[in-house]
């Protein structure tokens, strides 16, 4: 789901459960945060991906104000090659054709396309999946974009209109199975946030319309399916950091990590996802990195996790203390930081 | 003076060219075209900036980016030991493999943190080795001290290779090296030992150095040698 800049975002976990009850037999998957998304199978987590490619999506044949239905699936298109340009993932997706079915329709067709959503008044699009709950590969996902707001499919943006192009290149992340990302910074105003600088495309909440920023994909991105979609050749090339955030002897949920290269600039973020204070960034080039742990505080905590998870945001930003080298088809454990109470 | 006198003068007088001779050109000198030169010493390389980076994110503006947080890398000053061997191909020039491993520290200076996170220094033990090879001449025409000092100069290449902490990657590079020195061999024998100093620049590429390129260094290295 991505939301309007300036607007209180809401749960991607709220359009889930509502899938849940649409599919009879293929129950939806609640949100994990990190970078993928997950559905439980007892004690472990499914992740959710496509296993048979290319994903073949149809688009509805309607267009809205200003943008062609033509037009709009000539930039979904282009949005599916984004994903499939990555160099370390084995995706590929595939124009079916236009179709009047909606989407969210449950029909076991890849339906994206426009309605109108008044209901959801801060939600620009989001993306809903059927999947097979014990293994999490998903059968079907819809996104929807909402035509309450402007959209354009301008090569340039236009001020005032959401860009189709940035708004898919997102939902289409999830769609392959990637959650939101934290990488962002953003400032309460009335009314919402405005985001002050975001280093993903798969940051919960959208630039101000008229941005373009988010056609192209960040480092975040890149690692994000990589871990999901990885090549062999990816595998024996990439590595992961994983390790602890602890505080007063305790482990710290929903601690946002970010591990950032001094030798690429790349930044990607993860997030711990257990009680324990556990986590783990994969998909990460080889190099020299260094950490930094930060309060999950710049997004709505509903955009990563349940809304019943005992998040932890009362602690200090803090570096580790040492330099973390990724190796190449590996991973460096034991990578933890110790905060403390702000 | 007397007769004996006389005779002894003349002796000395005759014998002198012939002993100073002796010094410099030994009968079968050392080094000489076969002989080979071990040794082993300490080379101190000085440490060097490795860049500073920003880790920024994109803002609403294509030209303004939002600083998260600024990054300083460097490599501390470090001492290294090196062995290596020598085969004399001529009176005054030598090949030379070498090895040299050294336990540099990198460090990164975090600062400036848009969150207000105190500044940290990060820094891990790398290992760092050469496997070198060079061609060394012998300078005999400026030698001194009757011939023991002997200065030199030297170039050549080497693989680099450099271990991050936990030998959990492995970057490797190539160094290049032009030197110049000085050998001073103790004793006049077929078998010598001797102190050798130099000095001069590296240049290295790639291995863990963040920066793109080639990157000068200056070096100095000292150490003893055995010819025989």
């Amino acid at each position: 789901m991505r939301r309007a800049a300036s607007r209180e975002p809401r749960s991607f976990a709220i359009v889930l459960l509502s899938l849940v009850i649409a599919a009879v037999v293929c129950a939806s998957a609640p949100v994990l945060g990190y970078l993928k998304l997950g559905t439980r199978v007892g004690t472990r987590t499914a992740n959710l991906r496509w296993n048979d490619f290319p994903i073949r999506y149809y688009v509805t044949e309607r267009g809205t104000t200003g943008v062609t239905a033509q037009q709009f699936q000539t930039a979904i298109t282009t949005s599916f090659g984004v994903w499939d340009a990555v160099d370390t993932v084995d995706l590929s997706a595939e124009f079916a054709g236009f179709t009047a079915a909606n989407p969210l329709s449950g029909d076991s067709m890849t339906v994206i396309g426009y309605q109108n959503r008044p209901d959801l008044d801060r939600v620009l699009a989001a993306t809903n999946f059927i999947i097979d709950t014990q293994t999490g590969e998903v059968i079907e996902s819809d996104i929807f974009f909402n035509t309450v707001f402007p959209w354009s499919t301008d090569a340039a943006g236009v001020t005032g209109r959401h860009d189709v192009q940035s708004i898919a290149v997102h939902e289409i992340g999830h769609l392959l199975g990637l959650g939101h990302s934290p990488l962002g910074e953003t400032e309460v105003i009335p009314g919402g946030r405005r985001v002050l600088g975001a280093e993903a495309v798969m940051f919960p909440i959208a630039f101000a319309a008229g941005s373009i920023h988010d056609r192209t994909l960040k480092a975040d991105d890149r690692a994000g399916i990589t871990d999901i979609y990885q090549t062999n050749s990816a595998r024996r090339s990439h590595g992961s950091i994983s390790g602890k955030v602890t505080k007063n002897g305790g482990g710290v949920l929903g601690a946002h990590v970010v591990a950032f290269s001094t030798r690429t600039g790349a930044l990607v973020g993860g997030l711990t996802l257990s009680e324990d204070g556990s986590y783990t960034i994969a998909g990460l080039e080889p190099g020299p990195y260094v950490i930094r742990v930060e309060p999950l505080d710049d997004a709505d905590i509903n955009s990563f996790f349940d809304s019943d998870t005992n998040v932890d945001i009362d602690f200090k930003v803090q570096f580790h203390d040492g330099v973390v080298v990724v190796p190449r088809g590996g991973g460096v454990r034991d990578v933890n930081v110790k905060v403390t109470a702000k | 003076m007397t007769a004996l006198a006389r005779v002894a003068l003349f002796l000395v007088v005759a014998c002198v060219p012939s002993a100073a001779a002796a010094q410099i050109y030994p009968r079968n000198p050392a080094p000489h075209s076969g002989s080979i030169e071990v040794g082993g010493g300490v080379t101190f390389v000085p440490g060097f900036e490795m860049g500073s980076r920003t880790a920024d994110l994109t803002t609403s503006s294509p030209t303004t980016r939002f600083d998260l947080f600024t990054t300083d890398s460097r490599v501390g000053d470090f001492i290294g030991v090196s062995a290596r061997v020598g085969y004399y191909i001529s009176r005054s020039v030598s090949i030379e493999g070498s090895v040299r491993y050294a336990r540099p520290e990198l460090s990164v200076d975090l600062s400036g943190d848009a969150e207000s996170a105190a500044d940290v220094t990060a820094t891990e033990i790398a290992s760092h080795y050469v496997f070198g090879g060079s061609v060394l001449f012998d300078l005999r025409g400026a030698s001194f001290a009757g011939g023991r000092g002997v200065p030199f100069v030297s170039g050549g290449a080497g693989y680099l290779r450099e271990l991050h902490e936990g030998n959990l990657l492995v970057e490797t590079g190539i160094e290049y090296h032009a030197t110049a020195g000085l050998k001073y061999w103790f004793g006049s024998g077929h078998n010598r030992f001797g102190l050798r100093v130099e000095g001069g620049m590296s240049v290295r590429e790639d291995g863990f150095d963040n920066e793109e390129g080639r990157r000068v260094q200056p070096l100095v290295a000292a150490g003893l040698s055995y010819v025989f």
